[in-house]
């Protein structure tokens, strides 16, 4: 296991607790983990948590490294551990996407250093895996919504962390935007550790190893995708999904 | 690479700075400059020549200004002046005035404009964060709120006062590059060429937090701490600038748009060098044509970065589609 939470109570602001039952879960190593659940059921939140946010209430979040057991807050630091994509990318539009992929190497080079050859082959490499070749020259604001989030994972993707969170990245994208960004989670499988949030059960079922439901503010399963499906709690939980 | 365009905007740019200080109520003649005996000497080296560096300083301070509120605000609709600064400021100097006597312009003025900057950023962060978070652009909408509370206050001062505070409001309100010796302006040249070099440093840090707060963080950038530091460092030179030059407007607008519409920088690092110039040869040159258009009659030099800026915006807002 990378991550264990304790007893783990959260909230958008001090004084406003979001559950009331606390949470308890684990997230294993190099797994590609789906968070599910309805709309307002607690899916962001749970991400927030992992980051160190939004920790208003009670219990921990420990991230178990090499370096030994760190809890995780708001005062350690996340650079290097964490790469999170939020749901909604804020942007500056007069940006070049070239620029923009650049900035996730910031944790590695500070202020003033240049991207190894190391660097640019990786970025390479997830440009051309999400399909994203023509929008590198182009300016954000002159993207599509679809190439643009595209540009967002890949930045998320070449920043190099230990845990990745990634909240609904296949928002916006056609049926193909989304076979292909599912398909690279699939393949940094084993060397990243992955968790995302999502709605689209059938490429849950396809490509991930471990799955966290959580309903109306309550996780209500958690363990590998196998035993998700076959006990087919799926349409007990969620009739609707 | 089309290395025309970047070199015909360079040539410009150096053709009208060559120009700017010649315009004026008197005619020079280039030979005079070199004959300390003439009064075309004395008008250009000690008078035009240093608040010509004056407007550079100031031109380029508040264009830097400008790019670096935009980009911290994520709206690109932002000048200096939004969060109040300017109204505290010039608030400040004119209680100052009428209070203890200190002129605009001396050091104890400056001091005033500049303390009641950093007075009004403080309590922007302190009040306005703690109830709005890290929420910038609900910062920003309190600093304009402040912004119209300070001015309308501002005006019911002048309205008791004689108009002639201040060595007269509209200066104030418009902007005006005084005359000043030689020493100063450079010194304010150097210091806003200092600042830029600062914030060039620290770009990456501005980059990472337009991607939000949370990203920022693990990116290793601490979003709170970055834009405390930024908005004071930010409200320390635009007290400067508004206690020398008063409000010149759309410098601070205008020129980051014109600029990337221009130079299409890659990077905010290349950007704000580029603004800082492009800023320079504005504000200088505005100051050139306000001296020239009626001389000896001389029109606060807001009205012309404003005249000639707003049209620009236009077509940079043209352009961009």
């Amino acid at each position: 296991m990378l991550v264990q939470v304790e007893q783990l109570k959260l909230g958008w602001e001090r004084n406003r607790l979001f559950n009331q039952e606390p949470w308890d879960f684990s997230i294993p190593k190099g797994s590609v983990t789906a968070v599910i659940g309805p709309n307002g059921s607690g899916k962001t939140l749970l991400l927030k948590g992992l980051l160190g946010e939004a920790l208003f209430g009670s219990g921990r979040v420990i991230l178990k490294l090499e370096e030994g057991n760190i809890e995780v807050s708001q005062k350690t630091r996340s650079k290097g551990r964490f790469s999170y994509l939020p749901q909604e990318q804020p942007y500056a539009p007069s940006q070049l996407v070239n620029e923009f992929l650049r900035i996730a190497f910031l944790p590695e080079l500070g202020f003033w250093g240049k991207p190894s050859e190391a660097h640019e082959a990786n970025l390479r490499f997830q440009i051309d895996r999400l399909g994203i070749n023509k929008a590198i020259q182009k300016k954000m604001s002159d993207l599509s919504t679809g190439e643009r989030q595209r540009v967002f994972l890949a930045r998320a993707l070449s920043q190099k962390s230990v845990l990745t969170l990634l909240d609904e990245p296949t928002n916006h994208l056609d049926p193909e935007g989304t076979a292909q960004v599912w398909q690279t989670l699939f393949n940094l499988k084993g060397n990243h550790t992955i968790v995302v949030t999502t709605h689209d059960l059938a490429q849950v079922e396809k490509n991930c190893d471990w799955i966290i439901g959580v309903y109306q503010g309550r996780i209500v399963f958690q363990g590998p995708i196998e035993d998700y499906f076959r006990k087919s709690v799926v349409k007990k939980l969620f009739p609707n999904y | 690479m089309k290395l025309y365009r970047p070199l015909l905007w360079f040539g410009g740019a150096v053709l009208f700075l060559a120009i700017a200080p010649f315009l004026g109520s008197e005619t020079l003649h280039p030979t005079n400059l070199w004959d300390p005996d003439t009064l075309g000497y004395r008008i250009f080296w000690n008078l035009r020549y240093p608040r010509f560096i004056l407007a550079m300083g100031a031109g380029g301070a508040l264009a830097v200004l400008g790019a670096i509120y935009q980009n911290l605000f994520r709206n690109p609709l932002c000048e200096p002046y939004v969060l109040g600064i300017s109204s505290a400021v010039t608030l400040g100097i004119l209680v100052g005035e009428i209070i203890w006597g200190f002129l605009p312009m001396s050091w104890p003025s400056m001091g005033i404009g500049m303390v009641a900057a950093v007075l009004l950023i403080i309590f922007l962060l302190s009040f306005a964060s703690s109830r709005f978070g890290t929420s910038s652009e609900k910062v920003v909408l309190f600093g304009l709120g402040i912004n119209f509370i300070l001015s309308s206050l501002l005006f019911l001062g002048l309205s008791f006062q004689s108009q002639n505070v201040g060595g007269g409001s509209l200066r104030w309100f418009f902007g005006f590059i005084p005359w000043i010796d030689l020493r100063m302006a450079l010194l304010f040249l150097f210091g806003s060429i200092l600042f830029t070099t600062l914030m060039m440093v620290f770009s990456r840090a501005l980059d990472a937090l337009s991607l939000g707060d949370s990203v920022a963080r693990t990116l290793g950038v601490s979003p709170q701490l970055t834009r405390n530091i930024l908005l004071l460092a930010t409200s320390l030179v635009l007290g400067l600038t508004v206690s020398v030059v008063g409000t010149i407007g759309f410098v601070g607008l205008v020129i980051p748009h014109l600029t990337r519409l221009i130079f299409r920088p890659a990077t905010t690092r290349a950007l704000l060098p580029q603004v800082f110039l492009l800023g320079a040869v504005f504000l200088s040159v505005a100051d050139g044509i306000s001296r020239a258009i009626l001389p000896p009659f001389e029109f606060p030099v807001g009205v012309i970065t404003t005249l000639i800026g707003g049209p620009l915006f236009l077509l940079v807002l043209w352009r961009r589609n």
